[in-house]
């Protein structure tokens, strides 16, 4: 499936990759609504992780097998069988973080949003198309392609 | 192909988009005891609280049987197995043959032999339908006793917190959960109940219940302490659920059903996933990942499940913990790395032994705990970044490089 | 440090509090730590005595927060105690040192380019439309032969009359390195080593490499003169004539050392002179070593100074065997030099182009040489401009790195280039991928390129070989009459 390729030896650490998933997660889609209205600073998808000179941005791998999806006591996570896509039906999760438990890559983090729980992870922007934040990446440190094997 | 599955959990429900993964055309049947639809277990103390609703209680959507083709027969009880002709009897009769068989019929409540207990004056929880008998009655400023403090317990204790009840832990292990947290540990969490007027005892158990006036119980404990409640909840563990195979031939038992690596029992055909299989720890994941491997299996593939340590996230009245492998070890062998704040009630701690992670506990500080658990699952050598642990920023790029290049890359 | 700065700080951060969503975007970017973030009291806020204005924030700020304000001349206006000399005294009063600086000659000497026009066909002789019919922009490097003379150096053809300039690997980034390696090979025309030697993993694109050999003689060896496609002797450099290059220690990384084959972490000395040449006929000996060494299969090109007698020092080149001259005038920009030598010596780069031409045009030997032009081509009108003035090509390198990044905050110097550009620190260099990088350049190139097709189509002219030295096709303006004669060329309003 096509998925986001970190491409560490690019990352300049300007974290805008969280910047846009914020973006694209909100519920306005714009950048000033997202931060001074709906309060989502901190609410990434991808989480940049620093080693500087190196820092590279994680995000969901979505797995053949996501231990996630099978360790989601609400059925709230699942894989598109179509995409391929792991994503979390919002209203269904509980807040448990038996996801958060799993994930082999620490690639989903407890969040909140309205008062509800929100494991925050990369649903690859399956709402919009091209993940927002490769499209924003200043320095193509990230890609959005298919790789074959193992996808 | 004909495909019976016994049990209606997330187990079955995984086998069945297992056994759709290489068989798009065999005749699924599946046979549930209970009069729904498949839902996640552990919501039910959520469902108890109100945070999740009926609608929400379905753990794959409504479409999904029909998605799937299969055939579901609720409400009814799997009594009889002939292996020899391939066919399962059900409580009304009917006879279900079948090629390939599942038995996902999970585990019930132990409830021990104790004075006074009877079938009406106490809650056990597991089910929907405990959930259901436990909301009729839970009242607030009304009064429980839970017998039991582990995972069970604990969720019990939450939902009926939230309901205003007046809840008392009763616990025969010198702690909270004895199996997941040690002393520094349970002691933390114990504090934490005590700040949310949670009454525990330690060290005891319930000797003997009566009946008394306006329908509350009369409780006594082991120690001698006398106590006082309207409910009575039994959550002291499970036992797998294996009457269907007792007596057979060519399987063994070790509590639950002995498996092959293949999730096969003894008898061709027959395949078992979930609480009901010796040696699984009664976690979900572990179910979901049996159920999907025996599924696939079932339909012809050769698939091999690896026993994945246990881990297991635990939430209640805003603490969480998450625990997996042997979290709460101690002694010689072991090297623990710790980091407490009782302050802000957080704690971490990494056992070791031989270099390799043994187990971790992490309460309130929860992020990216997966990444212990992979370390944990897959063995790894953490000598090369074993100070890294607990650093604010563990991530991928603690590991060797050639290891999270590899992880980045798939 | 001084107690007590005297002067006021140059620039100003201002942050927009309204706008800035607080990402730290900026805090990470900074090179040079203006940018600050307090994590107590979840606080951004701006040094601003240590803002040089390269607008990386700025750039990067997905919010448009920041601007940088210019601070006000930090006493009276003055125009002859300009800003500029009370800064810089200050600072030598502070530190008693050299003062360094970055890129080109900032000062208000007249632009040359900016008072030269360019002719267009009207009627009786037509203009052509490049986008419909040829146009031809291959220019053909090295020297033509003698009649009679049996010259076994090929020519160096390439696509477009511009080349990017020396910058040495060490001098700037690998990835700005590597930029310009891969625009050249992509477009079809040349980068330039620089000084410091050609890096291993780049060989690749050595058949699009002006390998150079300066004072240093860093990484400089057989293979590497081999590789290359044109060999550069290099004397003297636009922005320092007269001084060697001094590439300090912090710089020489392991792989920059490798490629310099120098030990790591030395400080890089280029001398002022070569210690072997003295006298053209010293040159000559070293035009004729690199011609062996490379069995006369690669044009050599000897690189100047624009300096007062530019002239004759270009006869000297092409009498010593030389295939190309590189002049570089005194826009010409640098990682490092003295602020007095980059701002007060050589001369205007079109004043040499025309007095070098010239020159050799009347000696009879402009023929035998290309000449390649250098400091200070900021758009396709300056290039076509350098071309009628009797340039064959240009070297083009600070353009080069404003399509990198660069925003002209001439602090190459301190190594901590914000845009990844003039530093060897990887945290900073990993914000240039070459991908990009060599995109951007070959951009410029297409555009200039296109630009000057359509120029040369105005004037009626097919050919690029047909525009060079052609002043008829230049008029001045504002010019008296010894500049003017100086450029050979009229005065607008003059006819044919």
């Amino acid at each position: 499936m096509q998925k986001v390729y970190a491409r560490p030896a690019w990352c300049m650490n300007c974290h805008l990759c969280e910047v846009n998933c914020i973006i694209a997660h909100s519920r306005s889609r714009d950048l000033f609504r997202a931060y001074k209205r709906e309060n989502l600073r901190g609410t990434a998808r991808v989480i940049v992780e620093e080693r500087l000179p190196l820092s590279v941005a994680v995000q969901c791998r979505h797995c053949d097998d996501p231990i996630c999806v099978a360790g989601c006591i609400s059925g709230a996570m699942v894989k598109d069988p179509a995409t391929g896509i792991v994503y979390c039906q919002e209203d269904k999760c509980v807040g448990c973080w038996t996801c958060v438990a799993g994930c082999p890559y620490g690639a989903i983090r407890p969040g909140e949003k309205n008062g509800r729980p929100v494991p925050l992870k990369c649903d690859l922007c399956r709402e919009t198309g091209e993940p927002a934040c490769v499209a924003g990446c200043p320095n193509r440190a990230l890609v959005w392609e298919e790789r074959g094997a193992g996808a | 192909m004909n495909y019976v599955l016994i049990g209606n959990s997330v187990a079955a429900v995984n086998a069945v988009a297992g056994i759709r993964e290489y068989d798009r055309e065999g005749s699924i049947t599946i046979v549930s005891a209970e009069k729904y639809y498949a839902y996640g277990r552990p919501l039910i103390s959520y469902w108890l609280e109100g945070r999740v609703r009926d609608g929400n209680m379905p753990y794959r959507p409504e479409d999904f049987y029909t998605r799937y083709n299969v055939h579901v027969l609720l409400g009814r009880r799997a009594v009889k197995l002939d292996a020899e002709i391939r066919e399962v009897c059900l409580d009304d009769g009917q006879k279900l043959p079948y090629d390939r068989l599942l038995i996902a019929t999970g585990g019930h409540p132990f409830v021990p032999p104790i004075a006074g207990l009877t079938p009406d004056n106490y809650f056990t929880f597991i089910n929907y339908d405990d959930a259901r008998r436990l909301e009729a009655v839970a009242a607030p400023g009304r009064e429980a006793v839970i017998l039991g403090a582990g995972p069970t317990g604990l969720k019990a204790m939450e939902s009926l917190v939230q309901r205003g009840v007046q809840v008392t832990l009763v616990e025969l292990a010198d702690r909270i959960w004895a199996p997941a947290l040690d002393q520094e540990a349970a002691f933390l969490v114990a504090s934490f109940l005590q700040d949310k007027d949670v009454g525990l005892y330690c060290n005891d158990t319930l000797v003997n219940v009566e009946g008394m006036a306006g329908g509350r119980l009369g409780l006594q404990l082991h120690s001698g302490r006398e106590i006082t409640a309207d409910i009575l909840v039994v959550a002291i563990g499970v036992r797998p659920n294996i009457e269907l195979l007792e007596g057979l031939p060519a399987v063994t038992f070790n509590r639950g059903i002995v498996v092959g690596p293949d999730l096969s029992t003894g008898l061709p055909g027959v395949y078992a996933a979930g609480d009901v299989v010796a040696g699984n720890p009664p976690l979900l994941p572990h179910a979901a990942i049996q159920g999907k491997i025996a599924g696939r299996n079932m339909a012809g593939a050769q698939e091999t499940y690896q026993p994945l340590p246990p881990y297991n996230a635990l939430g209640f009245l805003g603490l969480h913990i998450i625990s997996m492998g042997d979290s709460a070890a101690g002694g010689e062998e072991y090297a623990i790395l710790k980091e407490v704040d009782p302050s802000a009630r957080t704690y971490r701690k990494l056992v070791l032994k031989e270099n390799r992670l043994a187990g971790a506990l992490c309460i309130n500080k929860i992020d990216r705990t997966g990444l212990y658990r992979r370390l944990l699952e897959e063995g790894t050598d953490v000598t090369p970044f074993r100070d890294e642990g607990f650093r604010p920023d563990f991530g991928l790029l603690s590991l060797p490089e050639e290891v999270w290049r590899q992880r980045l890359a798939e | 440090m001084p107690t007590l700065s005297l002067m006021p700080t140059e620039f100003t951060v201002v942050r927009n509090e309204e706008k800035c969503i607080k990402c730290l975007a900026c805090v990470r970017q900074c090179g040079f730590e203006a940018q600050q973030y307090d994590a107590e009291d979840d606080r951004l806020y701006a040094i601003d005595a240590n803002c040089v204005n390269c607008q990386r924030c700025v750039s990067i700020c997905p919010a448009g927060a920041l601007t940088i304000y210019k601070n006000p001349p930090p006493l009276r206006p003055h125009a002859f105690w300009t800003e500029n000399h009370l800064r810089n005294i200050a600072k030598q009063a502070e530190t008693g040192g050299v003062l360094l600086t970055g890129m080109g000659n900032d000062q208000p000497f007249p632009a040359y380019f900016d008072r030269l026009l360019l002719n267009a066909s009207q009627v009786t002789n037509p203009s052509i439309d490049p986008l419909r019919e040829p146009m031809e922009l291959r220019t053909y490097l090295g020297r033509r032969p003698e009649p009679g003379a049996k010259t076994r150096t090929p020519l160096v053809p390439i696509a477009t009359p511009i080349m990017f300039s020396a910058m040495s690997y060490g001098s700037i980034s690998h990835e700005a390195f590597a930029s310009l390696a891969r625009a050249a090979k992509e477009f079809d025309t040349m980068f330039n080593t620089g000084e410091g030697g050609l890096p291993g993993d780049l060989y690749e694109y050595a058949d699009h490499a002006v390998v150079q050999v300066a004072s240093g003689r860093f990484g400089v060896h057989a293979d590497y003169l081999n590789a290359g496609r044109i060999v550069e002797i290099k004397i003297g450099q636009g922005a320092k004539p007269g001084i060697g290059g001094h590439l300090p220690g912090e710089k020489i990384t392991a792989p920059v050392a490798a490629t310099r084959m120098i030990p790591e972490g030395t400080d890089a000395l280029s001398p002022a002179p070569h210690h072997d040449i003295y006298s053209i006929e010293d040159l000559k000996q070293l035009i004729f070593t690199l011609k062996e060494a490379t069995r006369y299969q690669k044009p050599v090109s000897v690189k100047v100074s624009a300096v007062h007698n530019v002239a004759a020092i270009a006869s000297g080149i092409a009498r010593a065997g030389a295939d190309i001259i590189a002049i570089d005038g005194f826009r010409g920009g640098t990682g490092a030099a003295p602020t007095m030598i980059r701002d007060h010596v050589g001369i205007p780069i079109e004043l040499a182009i025309a007095a070098v031409d010239q020159r050799l045009r009347d000696e009879g030997i402009r023929n035998q040489v290309s000449l390649v032009a250098a400091g200070g081509f900021r758009s396709s009108a300056d290039v076509v401009k350098a071309i009628a003035l009797g340039a064959d090509a240009v070297y083009i390198a600070t353009a080069a790195l404003i399509a990198l990044g660069c925003h002209l905050c001439q602090k190459c110097y301190t190594g901590k280039c914000s845009w990844g550009i003039a530093t060897q620190d990887p945290y900073r260099s990993r914000r240039l991928n070459p991908e990009i990088g060599a995109e951007r350049l070959y951009n410029l190139l297409r555009g200039w390129s296109h630009e000057i097709k359509e120029m040369l189509g105005g004037m009626g002219i097919n050919s690029i070989e047909s525009l060079r030295g052609n002043r008829l096709h230049l008029r001045g303006v504002g010019l008296n009459e010894v500049e003017l004669k100086l450029l050979g060329v009229k005065h607008a309003g003059e006819a044919m």
